[in-house]
């Protein structure tokens, strides 16, 4: 089972406005996404979905996200991909992970890890 | 010519197997395919099809009868051109839910199969190669089954990714090297916040970045090494081991039903090769079809079919037994197939389908051809799965009284038919026995 990791620096604004993600799994694969933001675990997500409040811009900052998303392969596809999108922040930040499945796979992860500076 | 044809058909069947067939993932979901292309020349031990989803590409073979002594005449392979270009607007819960839209791009199959025929004109053996493009309109909904099956797969999904969560976090959490980038990053951050344009702050940032990626990938390919003593690790790891177990033993049970209402349609045309050549090819058939109907939890299923056909004689025997040319002929065929899937193997089914000719009174009078008559067919089928791609099917019944290959009317046919399929996985509820 492989395993890719991706980290990933936000820049946070000086402002209380929400920062949101959005995790989007492509090639029709079943998924789950877990989050342990400053070690704590957040409610999982199953598939794809849209703006997930985390927190805000002053609230996140120096904070770190581990965002995995364990994807298996349901679809008659071995392309696999997951976006991750997050808004709010300085810049909009959009990061594609993609992991073919291969040999034997049934389930890979996708792993982020959020830096919010 | 028809070495050359055979080599070509066999060469492109095994490269494209072997190129495109994704068959290292142990689920059952491929089922024995029904293929339009078969449908349509004839092959297929049933007129009506059931349903089913797609792969993405598979390739069949069929060999009726003669004790499965001889080399199989007959083979098709079908694409899902959907998936074939990646599929990649495709979302899970597309196959969960029923929209025609998305049905039919993600069923539309496009497939080619070839068979032998005889020429009623001098008995010759010829090709026919057959075209049919069909899609489902509205596919059935998933079972409780399944919906029980993928709230699981989802919950150990999460058991799974939180460990590699737990993993990366310990990691990382202790490692010296990596928390130096991670404070080199904050005090960017207070920079590029003043200067958000400064390109070189920028740069900089997205240098550090990748070290951490870099860092983060190699302590997690440490941690993965066998011989780690971290009582934690190994903790996490097992954690980890529990969970694809099971995962694994999830994804192998999913051959789930598709059930309800259920239509489908399909388009398909056969080109005759009658001294096995291309250059003298001709359209003999055009075929559209529509089958619908409705697929119970418990196993029984009725289908109806309507369909219409033009058949295109280029050289027909008329009464007199002297050839004429260019006789047309249509047929509306009407049907209904009942079966019952007695057990997970054995699918039993009964089909009958009335015809009705379509044909110009004056052309076929002209040319010495007596009127076809409106006909019936009605057939037994017990099919039993003998493989994960294989099916047995037993057929039983009166075919179509067709005068124009001047077999007796009341033709009984019973036939073996063994129908083998190769090709990836499939989403899920196929079925097509």
């Amino acid at each position: 089972m492989a395993n890719k990791v991706t980290n990933v620096t936000i820049i946070t604004s000086n402002t209380n406005d929400p920062i949101t993600l959005s995790v989007d799994i492509l090639y029709g694969h079943a998924a789950t996404t877990t989050f342990l933001l400053n070690h704590i675990a957040l409610p999982p997500k199953q598939d794809s979905f849209s703006d997930m409040l985390l927190g805000t811009n002053n609230g996140l900052r120096h904070n770190t996200l581990i965002v995995t998303t364990a994807v298996a392969k349901k679809a008659p596809t071995t392309n696999c991909e997951v976006d991750y999108t997050i808004d709010g922040a300085l810049a909009q930040s959009v990061t594609q992970s993609i992991l073919p499945f291969n040999g034997t796979d049934t389930v890979n992860t996708h792993t982020i890890i959020y830096s919010f500076i | 010519m028809k070495k050359l044809v055979l080599s070509a058909i066999a060469f492109w069947t095994i490269y494209t197997v072997k190129g495109q067939t994704d068959s290292s993932i142990s689920l059952n979901q491929l089922q024995v395919p029904s293929t339009p292309a078969f449908t349509i020349l004839g092959v297929s031990p049933n007129d009506i099809e059931r349903p089913k989803n797609p792969t993405d590409f598979a390739v069949s073979l069929s060999n009726a009868s003669q004790n499965f002594t001889v080399i199989p005449k007959s083979y098709a392979a079908e694409v899902a051109p959907f998936w074939i270009l990646g599929g990649k607007s495709a979302r899970y819960k597309d196959f969960e839910e029923d929209k025609p839209g998305k049905n039919i791009l993600q069923t539309a199959v496009f497939s080619i199969g070839t068979t032998t025929s005889h020429s009623e004109v001098d008995s010759s053996e010829f090709y026919q190669i057959g075209m049919a493009l069909k899609f489902s309109i509205f596919r059935g909904s998933l079972t409780d089954e399944f919906k029980h099956w993928n709230d699981s797969l989802h919950q150990y999904l999460g058991a799974y990714a939180m460990t590699t969560n737990r993993l990366y976090d310990y990691l990382i959490s202790n490692d010296k090297a990596y928390n130096a980038l991670r404070d080199s990053i904050n005090v960017l951050g207070d920079l590029i916040r003043a200067n958000p344009n400064n390109s070189a702050l920028n740069s900089q940032l997205a240098s550090l970045t990748n070290r951490m990626t870099d860092r983060s990938a190699a302590l997690y390919q440490q941690a993965n090494d066998p011989g780690t003593k971290d009582s934690t690790i190994n903790q996490i790891k097992a954690d980890a081991k529990t969970s694809l177990d099971i995962l694994t033993h999830l994804v192998a049970q999913t051959d789930f039903k598709r059930i309800g209402w259920k239509w489908d349609f399909a388009l398909g045309m056969v080109l005759d090769y009658p001294d096995q050549t291309f250059e003298n090819a001709y359209l003999s058939k055009l075929a559209a079809w529509t089958t619908f109907g409705y697929e119970s939890e418990k196993g029984w299923s009725v289908l109806g079919l309507v369909r219409g056909t033009g058949d295109f004689f280029h050289q027909k025997l008329n009464d007199n037994n002297v050839l004429v040319n260019d006789i047309n002929i249509g047929e509306i065929d009407y049907g209904l197939r009942i079966y019952d899937d007695v057990t997970p193997k054995l699918t039993l089914s009964v089909e009958a389908i009335w015809r009705k000719p379509i044909y110009s009174k004056s052309k076929l009078s002209d040319n010495n051809i007596s009127a076809p008559q409106a006909t019936n067919r009605y057939v037994f089928t017990a099919s039993y799965k003998v493989g994960k791609n294989q099916n047995l099917a037993f057929t039983y019944g009166k075919n179509f009284d067709n005068s124009f290959i001047k077999k007796s009317p009341g033709d009984m046919i019973a036939a073996l038919s063994l129908i083998m399929g190769f090709g990836s996985t499939r989403p899920f509820g196929g079925s097509s026995n």
